[in-house]
């Protein structure tokens, strides 16, 4: 609050901290608008090229093609499955893991840890972990684009010291009054964590809404492929300049620009709808992982 | 703590100094913890030597285990697992898809497999020994595919293609080309040999009052018009000649007609020597960099990708396409027709260069072909070999163009079909990963009549003057290294000297170049092999 009259450089800093930062915001907003715009925008307009900011006419051909693709609809509810069973699966693991590894007394602890760290690092590579989801019988099924990376060791490392931050007064008043400790792990641990929870369930979300590669390496049946295999299909096919190799022109399909478009907000607009929910828990879980105290 | 020495006194042996006594031993002063932390990264140390020893051994082994060869559905009915690339609507279960399953009485696992991973997965498929019963090999040449071949990885199927007739109408030439050590290990899906053609706006030229271009300085005289004279007449300044994009891309037909050689071109001496340095290209380049200088050419070439370049020509802004592919030309009338009624594009013959020279880089007549891997039962083979053999049948092509009558198509009053959505929905083209030798296959069967025809004609037309490559099965040892690098070193040098950033004799450094990073080896590899083969 200012009890005087602002200096002149104040106000100078000001302004242009204000053009600065509206420069930057549109600078990202702008190519999601050309987006949006050329979506609703007919057809004629996008060839005649330029910057489109706005559609000339509002055009919803584009969305009755994707949505009268029967294959689309088909992968739109897949992911939106994939989505919510996927990040419930996550985050209870997750959490089911990170809670005992909290507890010091545990036995064990630092090699599980370590282990758990050994993963960040390294990795096993595509064909050996192909061959591990092939014995556990998880090709072809949905399961296999939700299980293989269930548990992210950065996500689990974090929740980790998120529980290790809770008083341990509170967990044992609670066991005195006689909780299970699944009684303490669910009914005080995690509401206690719900800014680590929201934040991992935003970041499980989004990362099972963008799977592609595991669908398309681990499942073979069409019908259970997410909305990210069909979009590339329909949008970078026909980008590469090597015309001689892999890439036959007879069996391409270029889809006019303005069907990517749509394709591109019908698949990026539920998770932006997400995000104002989670909203909320963000503003605490800024500080995760930090120091407690 | 007490030693005891200043009066004379022990209370406590010598020994025990650095120690200290807890529950009634000696012990060092180390805490536990930290005693443990010592067997502790003995343990990480010998893990991580175990773990880099069996993912070492594990990783040698490619063909690995094998999958069970003669699995049988319910029902006694025999599996046939296909898998290829996909590059439109999946395919769905369907009528079509059952009436197959119920003509070879077997059940059928289509693995349409998205394009752009379609070399991943293939690789994972075969490193991890869990193949498909038959798929689709896309690379062509391709070392990885010949030393599979050699470690027996894949059978010959010489036997079983011999009686299958519509296998057999595929050109000579064709399997002499895919042939490794005397046998065939594959059965190509064949296509045209030229596909390419000129395209121009017939109507710019007209109101230009300008002939249709047959050498390459008329080709440059009426790019620079169709940059300056606003062809379209509408007083703006907005149309230039020649379309481009990034890598100096469709620009097959101009360096045929400056004699560059496909790939390889025979020399004077009759050694061979790579398109990319041959003196023919300097020239060509030079052609390209005048035009480009005097705005003949897109200014926006280095950062446009094939679907731009298309839509520049789509949206009435460029005039002449010098490679455009014959099965797309449906598409860019089509579109062109939207934003310009009047707009005539129409498909011309490649440029004649200074040495009368002309033609298309000519393609390896397929594209990729159908292995079987080596454990799979005869049964099985001649079942896959059947189910092939029908797809490459007239009946079974029609049924992928067009699908079962009054479900997927309606037949017109004058013969003619037209497609139904249901036909692109269903992915009715990809239930069927094969396809009979058909010159013809680029006509777009979705498009009017009248450009059907169009198509038909060019590509009648380009059918013989296709540039053949001398080693088109030949993959030199040290391109499998270095090929990349060249490429890129390649591409880097030809956008700066077209745009005019390097001047001309910057291809002389280039050739240099190209020769130090691997280039000469690779000359002398592939002329030994010529040779050989002669």
């Amino acid at each position: 609050m200012y009890h005087y009259k602002p200096t002149l450089g104040s106000r100078i800093f000001d302004v242009s901290n204000y053009t600065i930062l509206v420069l930057c915001g549109l600078a990202t907003l702008l190519p999601f608008i050309y987006i949006l715009a050329v979506s609703f925008a007919p057809i004629e307009q996008v060839l005649r090229g330029g910057l489109i900011l706005w559609p000339e006419k509002f055009t919803l051909t584009a969305y009755n093609t994707i949505f009268s693709n029967s294959s689309f609809i088909r992968s739109l509810w897949v992911t939106v499955l994939l989505t919510v069973v996927g990040t419930f699966t996550n985050v209870v693991l997750t959490g089911l893991m990170a809670y005992p590894l909290a507890k010091k007394t545990l036995k064990g602890r630092r090699v599980i840890l370590f282990l758990v760290l050994f993963t960040m690092l390294f990795n096993g590579g595509m064909i050996p972990t192909y061959m591990v989801v092939k014995w556990t019988g998880l090709i072809n099924t949905l399961w296999a684009m939700i299980l293989p990376m269930a548990i992210s060791a950065f996500n689990l490392i974090i929740m980790k010291n998120f529980f290790q931050s809770i008083p341990e007064e509170i967990e044992e008043s609670a066991r005195i009054d006689g909780s299970t400790h699944f009684g303490v792990l669910f009914k005080i641990v995690f509401p206690l964590s719900m800014p680590a929870i929201a934040t991992f369930t935003l970041f499980y979300s989004v990362y099972h809404w963008n799977q592609f590669f595991a669908a398309i390496i681990y499942v073979h049946d069409t019908g259970l492929w997410p909305i990210q295999v069909l979009l590339r299909q329909m949008i970078i096919i026909g980008e590469t300049t090597e015309f001689n190799q892999a890439m036959d022109s007879t069996e391409m399909q270029v889809l006019p620009t303005t069907i990517k478009m749509a394709a591109i907000v019908v698949a990026t607009v539920p998770i932006l709808i997400v995000y104002p929910f989670l909203q909320k828990h963000f503003a605490k879980g800024v500080m995760l992982g930090s120091v407690k105290g | 703590m007490e030693c005891g020495v200043l009066d004379g006194t022990i209370s406590r042996p010598l020994y025990t100094m650095n120690l200290v006594k807890r529950g009634g031993k000696w012990m060092s002063k180390k805490p536990v913890s930290r005693r443990k932390k010592g067997v502790f990264q003995l343990f990480l140390l010998i893990s991580i030597i175990v773990s880099l020893v069996i993912s070492g051994c594990s990783n040698s082994e490619k063909s690995g285990s094998e999958s069970s060869g003669g699995a049988k559905g319910e029902g006694g009915k025999m599996k046939i697992s296909m898998m290829y690339p996909l590059y439109t609507t999946p395919p769905e279960k369907n009528d079509i898809w059952k009436q197959i399953e119920e003509k070879f009485n077997v059940e059928l696992d289509l693995m349409a497999v998205p394009a752009n991973n379609y070399s991943e997965k293939l690789q994972v498929m075969v490193a991890s020994g869990d193949m498909p019963d038959t798929m689709v090999w896309t690379d062509f040449p391709d070392a990885e595919l010949n030393s599979y071949v050699e470690q027996g990885a894949f059978q010959p199927l010489d036997a079983f293609i011999e009686g299958a007739t519509h296998i057999q109408e595929t050109p000579q030439e064709i399997f002499d080309t895919i042939e490794i050590d005397g046998s065939v290990y594959g059965v190509p899906r064949t296509r045209a040999l030229n596909r390419s053609a000129v395209m121009i706006r017939k109507d710019w030229l007209d109101n230009l009052g300008l002939p249709i271009p047959k050498t390459v300085e008329e080709f440059y005289e009426t790019a620079i018009k169709f940059t300056t004279d606003d062809p379209d007449g509408n007083g703006k300044d907005d149309t230039f000649g020649i379309v481009m994009g990034e890598n100096v891309s469709h620009m097959d037909s101009l360096y045929m007609a400056f004699d560059t050689g496909n790939g390889w071109r025979v020399m004077e001496d009759g050694t061979l020597m790579s398109m990319d340095i041959v003196p023919q290209r300097k020239e060509a380049l030079g052609w390209l960099r005048d035009l480009y200088a005097q705005g003949g050419i897109d200014k926006d070439f280095p950062v446009l990708k094939n679907t731009q370049v298309w839509e520049k020509l789509e949206g009435g802004k460029g005039g002449i396409m010098l490679a455009g592919q014959i099965s797309d030309f449906a598409r860019y009338v089509e579109n062109l027709k939207k934003v310009d009624a009047n707009g005539n594009l129409i498909m011309i013959d490649p440029p004649v260069g200074p040495t009368g020279k002309f033609g298309w880089s000519q393609s390896s007549g397929f594209f990729g072909q159908w292995v079987v891997p080596h454990d799979r039962s005869e049964e099985k083979v001649k079942k896959i070999i059947e189910i092939l053999d029908w797809q490459a049948s007239q009946e079974a092509y029609d049924l992928k163009r067009y699908g079962l009558e009054d479900v997927h198509h309606t037949v017109n009053a004058d013969g003619t079909k037209t497609l139904t959505d249901a036909w692109t929905n269903e992915g009715v083209d990809n239930i069927f990963g094969h396809n009979p030798y058909d010159p013809y296959m680029y006509v777009v069967t979705s498009a009017p009549q009248e450009v059907q025809d169009m198509q038909a004609e060019a590509l009648d037309r380009v059918v013989d003057t296709g540039v053949v490559n001398p080693v088109l099965a030949y993959v030199a040892p040290t391109y499998v290294d270095k090929g990349t690098d060249l490429v890129k070193t390649r591409d880097e040098y030809f956008v700066k000297i077209v745009s005019g950033e390097l001047p001309l004799d910057a291809f002389d450094e280039f050739k240099e170049k190209w020769l130090q990073g691997g280039g000469q080896q690779i000359t002398d590899e592939v002329n030994a092999w010529y040779k050989e083969n002669q």
